[in-house]
């Protein structure tokens, strides 16, 4: 017997899951839906009909980050109740099969829903403020080369390693603790950046974003401060590597889980 | 079938066990008796493999329990205190979670659904405290894994259900299969168990058989001073006296309980002499 992965148990577990969490997930989707109709919609109605790129851009971006961080981090929510966690950890099947069920949803299934779920109401919405002769309405293609779509969808690859790390570690309350946790850090890495930049050069900067570079005014002059491209070019590497140490912890720390 | 080895474990500071060995076979009904707090529920958690020992092992059919590794987790079942059923129905739930479990027997559940009067396409949600517990345990009984485990089981059962429960868990036991009741309740254990496991200050202080318990001591009304351990009773003493007759009395659990948790030296040395 493979004690790792079996992909006949795998399959059983998933279906499980599925008929146990099919009302919650069917009311999340209702759920996300009616948010991006009242965004979408109200954005449409305050414009005389007018939906631009950017509305639907920024839209799909925060519903999408925003949501799926909410959803990932209901992904373990059996941890935090004793009464659920023993049933769910003595359930014969692998760590990894669990995890990989929990990962399955709130990663690629929630991705292809929430797509989904935007583009019928982004469709709907269009065409109910759309005149006959009116041709501004343009529908949002997320597929586009436009590079903004690519960092969201692998941020959202960073954000659900995080929601997913935080669904395991914490018994309660999954979402808000995490992104207490999550800003804490940002807080201490810009803090930090601040630091050591002024330790590098000895004055005040200006624009000092992480990564992303500084500026030095002597009011008179302004200089900008870009990073080498060599290093802009690993950020998306970063983020995926980020994700995955956060996916990894996650999946070891279900498998220290005690109840 | 499951040995426990020098197990050290506890919450935080506080230890709940301290060295702790124990040997448990198939083919036997344990009860596990305990305080409140003793730490039997701890026990059962160590065995099940959901918490981890501070020190030593715990090994189930030679699978160390704390791995959870599928192999050793479709062998077993655990019905805790405190159950969590989904909102589907108990057919469904069969439907959804027998694969898991190699040995399950559909029809002895159905039939074990209708002989605890519990309705099979009603939503476990839906079910009184009582009746989700009847499903857990005939789901338990049903998977037929090689070790049961249940943790106070029938609390939330009324008085026909508990006799229904004995039962059912008597007709269950096959030279295969270990089950281990714990319960704070001894009188539900009566014509149920044919072992017994005392935890007490963080010690397995007895594990023996009803048997040989009777072998070595007898339980009756006295009325002289010649006893072990002794409770007035409505009749008299209710007492355990030195088996010297040779003959068997039945085991007064609650009695038995009362003289090993009181601290009586005397009687647990007797007991656990080989």
């Amino acid at each position: 017997m493979n004690n790792t992965f079996n992909l006949n148990r795998f399959m059983l577990l998933f279906k499980k899951h599925s008929i146990e969490h099919a009302k919650t997930y069917l009311l999340s989707v209702i759920v996300l839906m009616g948010l991006i109709f009242i965004v979408l919609g109200f954005n449409s109605y305050t414009n005389r009909g007018l939906l631009d790129r950017n509305a639907q851009q920024l839209t799909f971006m925060f519903i999408m980050l925003g949501g799926g961080s909410i959803f990932t981090s209901m992904g373990f929510i059996e941890l935090g109740d004793k009464k659920k966690a023993i049933p769910f950890l003595t359930l014969p099947a692998s760590h990894f099969e669990k995890y990989l069920v929990s990962w399955l949803y709130g990663y690629v299934i929630f991705q292809l829903m929430f797509i989904a779920a935007f583009y019928v109401v982004d469709i709907a919405v269009i065409h109910l403020g759309t005149q006959p002769t009116d041709e501004r309405n343009q529908l949002l293609n997320i597929f586009s080369s436009d590079e903004r779509f690519s960092m969201v969808f692998l941020f959202y690859a960073f954000l659900n390693g995080l929601a997913l790390w935080g669904a395991v570690f914490y018994e309660k309350m999954h979402f808000i603790k995490t992104a207490v946790v999550f800003f804490v850090c940002l807080t201490v890495m810009i803090a930090l950046n601040n630091h050591l930049l002024h330790l590098f050069v000895g004055q005040e900067l200006e624009g000092k974003v992480p990564f992303q570079g500084a500026g030095i005014n002597d009011h008179v002059h302004f200089w900008q401060i870009y990073p080498d491209k060599s290093i802009t070019q690993i950020g998306p590497y970063i983020i995926v590597l980020m994700a995955g140490l956060l996916w990894t912890s996650a999946y070891f720390r279900l498998k220290e889980k005690e109840v | 079938m499951i040995e426990i080895s020098h197990l050290t474990f506890g919450y935080g500071k506080n230890k709940l066990f301290q060295d702790l060995s124990l040997s448990l076979k198939a083919g036997h009904i344990y009860g596990l008796l305990g305080k409140n707090g003793s730490g039997k529920s701890t026990l059962l958690k160590n065995i099940t493999g959901l918490v981890f020992p501070w020190e030593g092992t715990c090994h189930v059919n030679g699978l160390v329990a704390d791995k959870r590794l599928p192999a050793f987790l479709q062998e077993l079942f655990f019905v805790p205190e405190e159950i969590y059923l989904p909102a589907i129905t108990a057919k469904q739930f069969a439907d959804s979670t027998a694969h898991f479990y190699p040995n399950f027997d559909n029809k002895q559940y159905t039939n074990m659904l209708a002989e605890f009067d519990v309705p099979a396409d009603k939503m476990l949600t839906k079910l009184s405290f009582g009746q989700q517990k009847k499903v857990m345990i005939a789901f338990g009984l049903s998977a037929n894994t090689s070790l049961l485990v249940m943790d106070e089981p029938t609390n939330g059962l009324d008085i026909p259900s508990k006799s229904q429960f004995r039962k059912i868990i008597a007709a269950a036991l096959t030279e295969n299969r270990c089950i281990i009741i714990s319960t704070h309740q001894v009188r539900d254990l009566d014509n149920l168990i044919d072992s017994v496991l005392v935890l007490h200050e963080r010690q397995i202080v007895l594990a023996q058989s009803l048997d040989e318990i009777a072998e070595k001591v007898s339980f009756g009304i006295t009325s002289g001073t010649d006893y072990i351990y002794a409770e007035e009773g409505m009749n008299g003493m209710n007492a355990i006296t030195l088996n010297t007759y040779g003959g068997y009395s039945k085991v007064d659990m609650e009695l038995l309980f009362n003289a090993i948790t009181g601290n009586n030296k005397t009687l647990t040395k007797i007991l656990n002499k080989a």
